[in-house]
């Protein structure tokens, strides 16, 4: 960093240009500063190729890609220079893939990898593209040609080839190949990481705890690790085993929203706000297909309850306002659209998971909010409102359960479901971070409600085995 | 010659730069007799700005206003002189004359940021907080005007906005880039809120973002966050772009000493402060020459650093005191030592005896566990860390429990993440004030307290001296000679840091580890040992790897003995403080007047660990310093197997390396004396073969079973030291219940808690009156609503008359209760709260004057009380939100004072709530009343400012 500054004070006396700053931001770091320099510049078309590749690196680093892909790609078609443009190209598909657009990502990387077939760096954001749209034989082999040809290849290229070998079904192969040659990265854990997430593949759970236990300690004691073993004892149903790696993960960054949402105990009674929207924003690209894929059933549950229960389907009526509570990517919206008859508003934590729901284009309104504020500063009266898989998030439901009182109409339907948890009073926190409600609570709340239905139902899949619920039908009197 | 004389003729010749430029340096004098001259010649508007602004900041509120006036006659509707004005008028009371002035300069200058800055005060001032942050909010979006950040700035952290105005800044931010003076804002906001780093990284920002060139107090504040947030290379960039705009301003330059000084330069400096010194005031001069000492000190030049700091010392200046006893260990020398550093400590005491000690709190019965506390500024890979770390890990944890209390976070090294894991909390005190920081102490409940601190750079004795647990102990972290300092109650040490015959030089008691006092955590990855150079080279290389601030001139003569006895041998320093070319140069001429042949020396400065303990093997014999010994650096030579050649004496620090040799199985080669240290290395230098021995075996010897690096012993010791110091504690203060932060009341059904929280959403949002002016915290009253429907109280008093008035009043049915007395001092606001509970029969209001009183000891303000309230009395339950702090004396014990006649207004078993408890005054208060078993049942709920809930006894 001196030898940075030094330079950018001496030929500058002291007053150097947005771009060395932004370098030495960058140096240091400190990605915030290097997107506030960079940021007038990119905006207003002034900055030249090399101030938009460290602007992108940096809004890599802070998870901030608006609009920085289609820039590059901008200046990768403008500039005549190869080179230029072949650099513009990778970084476009590294920003891409960082915001799960890997189709986009591909065409990008094939174009570098047209014009430079055998630069490593082109060959490793084209091989990570070839994995994430499921084309792991020939991500392998872009990864073995760029690790044969170089006597040094990165370890990037490395975890690529594993994970391309484990997708590809040769998860064998893949631990072989990669505990060849891990002795090459003594200072890094990321190849071990990658290995443990292979076994834990096979169901080798013990073997992937051991990998990571046995790292020295200035390797093991890191929140990566820490995260690593916790999902392992989660998969090998070790709950309280994963809660202690979870908390070691905590001590070591207490500011990361799901460690400090675990951490919490049973203290909060409710899920981290900044964790839940964290998460969601972070899934939404591939939210549906991942729940799809759990056998998550809920929104269909849903529907056949509301059509058995709700008064103004059974008279024929059609529904003629619903609030979405927990909206989501709009799956709700999906399943009802043919009964609703009025407005249809969505309201969910996360902008990203909001987004996909206004493409679907069923909803009348969408609003990203917090649930509980958006029901304390509602003045409508509902005449139902779903709350699908959210109330996972909420120890404690009093309030929500009151305020979703409030916020019907009399006469008005509640439809929701909940994790069951057999055996306890009230609520209890697992492990995974979401909540779980003991059926008497529930019932509990439900005082000042004519209940018409409490059914045990299945969810959906977690870590092979059912995940049980309660769907609740309920109306305000 | 008087100001006017001085710039008599000149100010004709002045230009417009020139005269701006006395503003910008304050020199408010010299503009105003400058500009009334010029007008007189020839007036322009410029001149006549300046004269406003010269009598505005002497402070001349009714001339500036007049001169305005005058002048505004002139040019009319000039915007600047308008703002002027405007400011001239706030500073008067004239708000409405303000804000039209104000109002009409923005009219005229919308795009001048400095006229919406004017604006922004005048509207401030007359309390229209909302316009006026938007009118700042304005000027920051015009542009780079400091003046903007820096008000903006004040604004937000005077009305307690700090974070309001951060997330305003976020929420512009998320829609186009900032400018420049909002960059700097946010920077200033980040700074006050003690978040370096953010602070750093929005001035990195701020100061390319504008077209224009920062300012210089914009660099300065950069500056300072730069260096705060461990970045001292841009910190020095920053000053010096603003020194080339204004190179003699002092403050500049002594910030430049202070990053000089982070970046090892050291004798630059020196240079820089001696050139500084003569020109600056008293109080500026001392802090300087404490600087110099301890420059000097880094040096290893102990005999200056000693005259600078007994100046300061003589002319009383507090701080010199603790620094003079780091440097007596450096130069104190020969059989008196240990009684010089004594002395010293001894006088410490008598100064800090005015420091309070905290009362303590007690913690719930069911945690058992001993609760452990360390304070450090160097949790991670420092020397602190590498001799603690292996023995807290090794405590039982199902006995002992950690938390780390850190007042300087920095590190992010495998040690540090080892003091995280092993802390069951991890609490950082930096940029806490000392009473905020012994609260976050205090209330954990700590049985013990680990001082691994000492008069170390950036340390906080204070803390110490206020001893905020049970029993504290003083442990490694410039562990060097007694304290003397009352709150510590005993030093660890080893039977050869303090034998038996020493211990009357301690004022703590001594308690010892078996084997030695500190536990070794050897490196990862550490070189191999080699064969000893001499193998090779065919002469004896001798070393030296400590701190350069443990040179000394008797150390110095003794290298010289030993180098000529030893033909040929070679002597390689390697220390941080070498590593800027003028300190060594400097250390050169001080070698040579010693007589030591500069050929014959090697040089380095520092590097990473890995090869800095390459360098060590790069020597046959390490000579270490004197009188203060190496610590690690002895043990790293062992790793290395290096034999290590000592001198001790009768201090803590003189004895350091005496415990590390013995305790490695080399007592031969410590030395009592300086020729017995010369004889020692001189015939090891002769014995190759104990050389090639020594190699082989030292490292095995480090690690070994009940060895150096034996952090099971190490633990078994410290946890027995503990288990004693707990036994013999003798809590003579008071004690009150702890706060935890899950203390909350669970009676009520969460249903009812949300009843109570929509009533007041309700109360809020309907009364505008609490929109702003509400002073109790909202949990205070949802806590205190809380208790009014458990405790049903038929009678109420209530101290501080608001928000809470209208919440318990519309709870009295529920609750059963008759009536409310609610008193408070300020009539106008009382009323406006008697109107919002209009017809709230139940209410009875007193607007009571108040006085000086005296209760438990102390001084303070309460309310002059009306017999009508005692005759309304007793009372069943009392809410003491009031008096507001306040007066002369701070801390003010105002609340305290309610205990003077709780046995007149309330009867046995009353539950009595304090609001604010965690502040210094009302936690004294809580103790005294506690220790006068005036209250029992107390516990203090966690709410930002702390709600102590009690029964009168």
């Amino acid at each position: 960093m001196s030898t940075n500054l030094q330079a950018a004070t001496q030929t500058q006396g002291g007053e150097f240009s947005g771009l060395a700053a932004a370098r030495l931001a960058a140096a240091l770091g400190d990605n915030q500063a290097v997107l506030r320099i960079l940021r007038p510049m990119v905006e207003s078309g002034e900055a030249d190729a090399e101030a938009l590749i460290v602007y992108a690196e940096a809004a890599m680093n802070a998870g901030r890609l608006d609009g920085v892909a289609e820039v590059l790609a901008q200046y990768a078609e403008e500039t005549e220079d190869a080179t230029l443009q072949t650099r513009l190209r990778v970084k476009q598909a590294q920003v891409l893939l960082g915001g799960n657009r890997n189709e986009e990502a591909l065409l990008a990387a094939l174009d570098a990898a047209e014009r430079a077939p055998r630069d490593p760096e082109v060959a490793e954001v084209f091989g990570h593209a070839l994995l994430r749209v499921g084309r792991p034989d020939h991500a392998a082999l872009v990864f073995r040609e760029v690790i044969e040809a170089s006597a040094a290849p990165s370890f990037r290229c490395v975890v690529g080839m594993i994970q391309a070998l484990a997708d590809a079904g040769h998860r064998e192969a893949a631990l072989e190949f990669g505990d060849a040659f891990k002795q090459r990265f003594p200072n890094q854990f990321v190849i071990d990481l990658e290995l443990a997430r292979v076994e834990r593949q096979l169901g080798r759970y013990d073997a992937a705890r051991e990998r990571l236990v046995s790292l020295p300690p200035s390797l093991r004691n890191t929140v990566e690790v820490f995260v690593a073993l916790g999902e392992t004892a989660l998969g090998a149903l070790r709950d309280d085993e994963a809660r202690e790696w979870f908390a070691k993960a905590h001590k070591l960054n207490p500011k990361e929203p799901f460690l400090r949402h675990i951490a919490a105990g049973d203290k909060a009674s409710r899920a981290d706000e900044e964790y839940v929207r964290g998460l969601f924003d972070s899934y939404a690209a591939r939210f549906e297909q991942s729940l799809l894929s759990l056998g998550y059933r809920v929104p269909g549950l849903i529907l056949a309850a509301v059509k058995q229960h709700h008064p103004a389907l059974v008279s024929g009526e059609g529904l003629s306002s619903v609030l979405d509570l927990g909206c989501g990517t709009g799956l709700i919206g999906v399943v009802l659209h043919d009964v609703i008859k009025g407005r249809l508003k969505g309201v969910d934590l996360s902008a990203r998971m909001i987004d996909h729901a206004r493409k679907k284009g069923l909803y009348t309104e969408l609003e990203v909010a917090e649930i509980v504020a958006y029901l304390k500063a509602e003045r409508k009266r509902w005449q139902t409102i779903i709350a699908a898989d959210v109330f996972c998030y909420f120890g404690d439901l009093t309030e929500v359960i009151d305020r979703c009182f409030a916020a019907l109409e009399p006469g008005g339907v509640f439809v929701f479901s909940v994790e069951h948890e057999r055996g306890i009073e009230t609520w209890s926190k697992r492990a995974t971070g979401r909540f779980g409600h003991g059926r008497g609570f529930v019932e509990g709340l439900l005082k000042a409600w004519r209940v018409l239905a409490i059914d045990e139902v299945v969810l959906r899949m977690d870590r092979g085995h059912p995940v049980d619920g309660l769907l609740v039908v309920a109306v305000r009197p | 010659m008087t100001v006017v004389q001085e710039v008599s003729g000149v100010a004709a010749a002045m230009s417009k730069s020139d005269l701006r430029h006395l503003l910008e340096a304050e020199n408010w004098q010299v503009a105003e007799a400058a500009a009334r001259e010029r007008l007189a010649v020839t007036p322009e508007a410029n001149d006549a700005v300046v004269l406003v602004n010269a009598l505005l900041g002497q402070g001349n509120f009714t001339a500036a206003e007049a001169a305005a006036s005058d002048w505004l006659a002139v040019f009319v509707d000039d915007p600047r002189l308008l703002t002027a004005r405007a400011e001239a008028r706030t500073r008067l009371g004239a708000h409405a004359e303000a804000l039209h002035d104000a109002n009409r300069a923005v009219l005229f200058a919308p795009e001048e940021p400095a006229a919406w800055v004017g604006l922004a005060e005048a509207l401030s001032a007359a309390g229209q907080n909302e316009d006026a942050q938007d009118a700042y909010l304005t000027a920051l979006a015009l542009g780079d005007h400091a003046a903007a950040a820096f008000r903006a700035a004040r604004f937000w952290v005077d009305h307690e906005l700090l974070d309001e105005g951060l997330k305003v800044l976020r929420e512009i931010e998320s829609t186009r880039a900032l400018t420049a003076a909002e960059l700097w804002c946010v920077g200033l906001l980040h700074q006050e809120a003690g978040d370096e780093r953010e602070a750093a990284s929005a001035f990195r920002a701020g100061l390319h973002a504008g077209k224009a060139n920062a300012p210089v107090s914009i660099l300065a504040a950069a500056a300072d966050a730069f260096r705060s947030a461990g970045q001292n290379e841009e910190a020095l960039a920053a000053l010096e772009r603003a020194l080339a705009r204004k190179p003699e301003d002092s403050d500049l330059l002594l910030q430049r000493v202070n990053v000089l000084r982070e970046l090892d330069r050291n004798v630059e400096a020196i240079e820089e402060s001696e050139r500084l010194l003569p020109r600056l005031p008293s109080e500026q001069r001392h802090a300087l020459m404490l600087t110099l000492s301890n420059l000097h000190s880094r040096m290893g030049e102990h005999r200056e650093a000693l005259s600078y700091l007994e100046a300061c010392d003589a002319a009383g200046y507090e701080l010199a005191l603790s620094q003079l006893c780091m440097v007596i260990n450096h130069e104190a020398y020969g059989s008196d030592d240990g009684a010089r550093l004594l002395r010293r400590a001894r006088q410490i005491r008598e100064r800090a005896r005015s420091i309070e000690q905290v009362p303590l709190t007690v913690r719930h019965q069911t945690q058992r566990r001993i609760r452990v506390g360390l304070l450090s500024n160097s949790f991670g890979c420092h020397p602190v860390g590498w001799l603690t770390i292996g023995a807290f890990e090794a405590l039982d944890r199902d006995r002992y429990e950690i938390i780390c209390f850190s007042t300087h976070e920095r590190r992010d090294d495998p040690i540090a993440r080892r003091f995280r894991l092993v802390a069951s909390e991890y609490v950082v005190l930096e940029g806490l004030s000392d009473d905020l920081a012994v609260r976050e102490m205090v209330m954990r409940g700590l049985d013990v307290l680990i001082d691994l601190q000492g008069y170390s750079a950036r340390a906080r004795m204070e803390l110490v001296m206020r001893k905020p647990a049970r029993a504290v102990l003083k442990w490694v972290g410039m562990q060097a000679y007694t304290y003397g300092i009352e709150a510590i109650d005993a030093m660890i040490a080893d039977a050869l840091e303090v034998p038996p015959e020493l211990e009357h030089l301690y004022t703590e008691k001594i308690v010892r580890i078996p084997g030695s006092y500190i536990s070794y955590a050897v490196p990862e990855q550490v070189p191999e040992v080699s064969a000893p150079p001499i193998e090779q080279n065919g002469y004896i290389t001798f070393g030296f790897f400590n701190n350069l601030q443990k040179m000394s001139d008797p150390w110095l003569a003794a290298a010289a003995r030993i180098l000529d006895a030893v033909p040929q041998s070679r002597l390689l320093f390697k220390t941080r403080g070498l590593g800027e070319p003028k300190a060594r140069e400097r250390f050169e001429r001080r070698l040579e007047g010693h007589g030591i042949a500069l050929e014959r020396c090697a040089f380095a400065g520092r590097t990473p660990h890995f090869e800095h303990l390459k360098a060590i093997s790069s020597v046959d014999i390490a000579l270490d310093s004197f009188p203060y010994t190496g610590g690690l650096t002895t043990l790293e030579c062992a790793l290395m197997g290096v034999p290590t050649v000592a001198r001790y004496g009768s201090s803590f620090a003189s004895r350091h390396s005496l415990s590390h040799l013995a305790n490695l199985g080399l007592s031969e080669l410590c030395a009592a004396s300086d020729e017995e240290f010369v004889a020692k290395a001189v015939a090891l230098a002769a014995d190759p073969a104990r050389l090639g021995e020594y190699r082989r075996r030292l490292r095995a010897r480090l690690l070994e079973a009940g060895g150096l690096g034996d952090h099971r012993r190490a633990g078994e010791g410290l946890a027995r030291i503990i288990d004693e110091v707990m036994v013999s504690v003798n809590d003579q203060r008071a004690v009150v219940p702890v706060a935890l932060p899950e203390a909350s009341i669970q009676k009520l059904p969460s249903s009812q808690i949300t009843q109570i929280n929509i009533l007041i959403d309700r109360l809020m949002a309907e009364r505008s009156l609490f929109q702003e002016n509400w002073s109790a915290e909202r949990n205070a009253i949802l806590i205190g609503a809380q208790l009014l429907i458990q405790e049903k109280p038929r009678k109420l008093l209530e101290f501080g008359s608001g928000l809470s008035t209208l919440v318990f009043s519309q709870l009295c049915r529920l609750a059963g209760t008759d009536v409310i007395v609610s008193v408070d001092q300020a009539a106008e606001w009382q009323k406006a709260v008697a109107r919002e509970c209009d017809g709230q029969e139940v209410v009875r209001f007193f607007s009571t004057s108040m006085s000086k009183t005296e209760c438990l000891g102390r001084i303070g303000e309460f309310y002059d009380m009306p017999e009508e309230i005692y005759r309304l009395g007793p009372f069943d339950m009392v809410f003491i939100d009031g008096p507001i702090q306040g007066g002369s004396i701070q801390p003010s014990f105002n609340r305290a004072m309610a205990g003077k006649i709780f046995r007149n207004i309330a009867k046995t078993g009353t539950v009595i709530v304090l609001d604010d408890a965690w502040r210094a005054a009302e936690m004294v208060a809580l103790g005294l009343w506690h220790s006068m078993r005036l209250v029992r049942d107390m516990k203090i709920f966690h709410t930002t400012r702390g709600l102590a809930v009690m029964r009168l006894a």
